[in-house]
């Protein structure tokens, strides 16, 4: 455990490596959602949007603030890293060290989002208590569930990674590959627009799918368009996607390391 | 004269050249492709959006803002082809690279931000681009005739040239400092202001976004100018922003070489 500590520690120092690019980065994430508070608070002054989304007014305006920001939390990178370790010969030292690597690549994962996070949740405190004081139906419990499903859409974008990373095993061109798979899942999972306002079918498919409970499903907690009904059912598919996506990834490394051959010099 | 056809003809190399490379990795240039059309996915929800709503943006119908999204997609087009060689820049400056390039006979920024173009993230946006174009143009009842198109393409090429000259300028930042990766964040983020017409925005902030960051000129003025909106004044300023923010860029370019020590022994 002392090993994977100290992995830990390393994302964190990684990450606060370009401190000056890093939070210009996080800066770079307040323009979409300008961009889309904006749009909306015109459609909604100008027209009957309400009712043609499903979305209160200020349902969607707090979707559009913390969907992004939900969108960055959970995001990865680190499927370009495991792709160059199985291109380059990089998957070697870890091969002869007693870590695993799923487990080395979680808690590296873990420890680069930690600045991220002391950015991110003073953010999400600010807006949901604003949300609040605006007479939104936050309450504790929502605010607990809305924490606790964050951890699990964590654990979950971690897992789908990792599983597209392994392809790399297979693949030779997956650079872009990634980058679409990475684009699409952005918008597949709400973390642009609610899905749900494209109509009933979009809905359904968000609810089966994985990828709307990577941020769709703890935006709508907090938001409070979900009941607890609604909720706990999101939390066993959170679970069980995230139990599905971890014996997939485990089959796919054991699969992909007999496919591996090392490069050493 | 004898240099813009000699400028072309260099071009025109680079594209045969980019084009073979493409064709060599048919792979790589497919799956560019497919990351191209995930963004353009982004885009395209916002103009289901503004259909599904039913709402003018101002004078702007909902076939209106299908024209102006439409020249921000062929605009990204062009914005991409050679986008790749700006975003490796800094990495040229880190490592020394740019010695190679600097003895050769022609304009060091001409070669070092045109040498490699990258015809996937082309394609998918110029012809979806072309189709809402030709699309919102006709719904809009647009007027057809020689000097409508003629404008039109005018200000479509001042918007290329000053995309190049803007979105430049962040980059040369990397002669300067190590890391450039967030304020190449904010600048592509400052791009997706034109995923909605400036007519969104309060009248501040399109001010700013027209003379002092002129970021509205480039995917607003052709549309603006086809529906008689643009003002002599604007219609001035639409040909001279381009020329004065190539100018800015030029002369940063060549100050910021004056930084530039080289790497070789």
């Amino acid at each position: 455990m002392n090993a994977y500590r100290c992995v830990f520690l390393m994302g964190i120092e990684q990450a606060l490596e370009y401190r000056v690019s890093f939070l210009l980065s996080m800066l770079s994430a307040l323009f979409p959602i300008i961009i889309q508070t904006t749009m909306w608070n015109y459609l909604y002054g100008h027209s009957d949007a309400s009712a043609v989304f499903g979305y209160e007014h200020g349902e969607i305006l707090m979707y559009s603030l913390l969907a992004v920001i939900v969108s960055q939390l959970v995001s990865t990178g680190f499927e370009w890293e495991i792709n160059s370790d199985i291109k380059l010969g990089g998957l070697n030292k870890y091969l002869v060290r007693p870590v695993g690597y799923n487990r080395y690549r979680f808690f590296w994962f873990l420890g680069q989002k930690v600045p991220r996070i002391m950015i991110i949740l003073p953010a999400i405190v600010i807006i949901t208590t604003a949300a609040f004081l605006q007479g939104m139906p936050i309450t504790v419990g929502r605010a607990a569930a809305f924490f606790l499903s964050l951890v699990l859409a964590i654990i979950l974008n971690f897992t789908i990674f990792f599983c597209i990373g392994l392809l790399a095993f297979w693949l030779t061109d997956v650079e872009k590959l990634f980058g679409t798979i990475s684009i699409v899942l952005t918008v597949i999972s709400g973390g642009v627009f609610p899905l749900d306002i494209f109509g009933k079918t979009a809905e359904i498919l968000t609810t089966l799918l994985p990828f709307g409970y990577t941020a769709q499903f703890p935006v709508n907690i907090i938001n409070g368009r979900f009941g607890w009904e609604r909720i706990g059912m999101g939390f066993a598919f959170q679970i069980g996607w995230i139990l599905f996506f971890l014996c997939l990834g485990n089959h796919l490394w054991k699969s992909g390391i007999r496919h591996y051959s090392a490069v050493s010099g | 004269m004898k240099k813009i056809v000699y400028y072309l003809k260099i071009m025109g190399v680079f594209a045969k050249y980019s084009l073979m490379s493409a064709l060599e990795y048919r792979i790589n240039f497919i799956t560019g492709i497919t990351v191209e059309m995930g963004w353009m996915l982004i885009k395209l929800l916002y103009v289901a959006i503004i259909y599904k709503a039913g709402t003018n943006i101002g004078i702007l119908t909902p076939d209106h803002i299908l024209l102006f999204v439409g020249i921000y997609l062929v605009l990204t087009g062009v914005y991409m082809l050679y986008s790749g060689n700006f975003s490796a820049l800094p990495g040229m400056v880190q490592h020394g690279e740019l010695d190679l390039y600097i003895v050769k006979p022609l304009s060091l920024q001409f070669l070092i931000t045109m040498r490699r173009l990258d015809f996937a993230y082309l394609l998918p946006d110029l012809a979806a681009g072309i189709i809402m174009i030709v699309t919102g143009w006709r719904l809009a009842e647009l007027p057809v005739g020689f000097l409508p198109i003629a404008g039109f393409l005018f200000y479509l090429l001042c918007g290329a040239l000053l995309t190049y000259s803007l979105f430049l300028l962040p980059y040369l930042l990397s002669f300067w400092t190590v890391s450039v990766g967030g304020i190449a964040d904010i600048s592509n983020a400052l791009w997706d202001f034109n995923n909605m017409p400036s007519l969104i925005y309060g009248k501040w902030f399109r001010r700013i976004g027209t003379y002092i960051l002129p970021i509205f000129v480039i995917t607003n003025f052709p549309g603006l100018f086809l529906m008689g909106e643009l003002s002599p004044f604007a219609c001035f300023w639409g040909a001279a922003a381009p020329l004065l923010f190539f100018a800015l860029s030029r002369a940063l370019w060549k100050f910021a070489l004056k930084r530039y020590s080289s790497a070789s022994s």
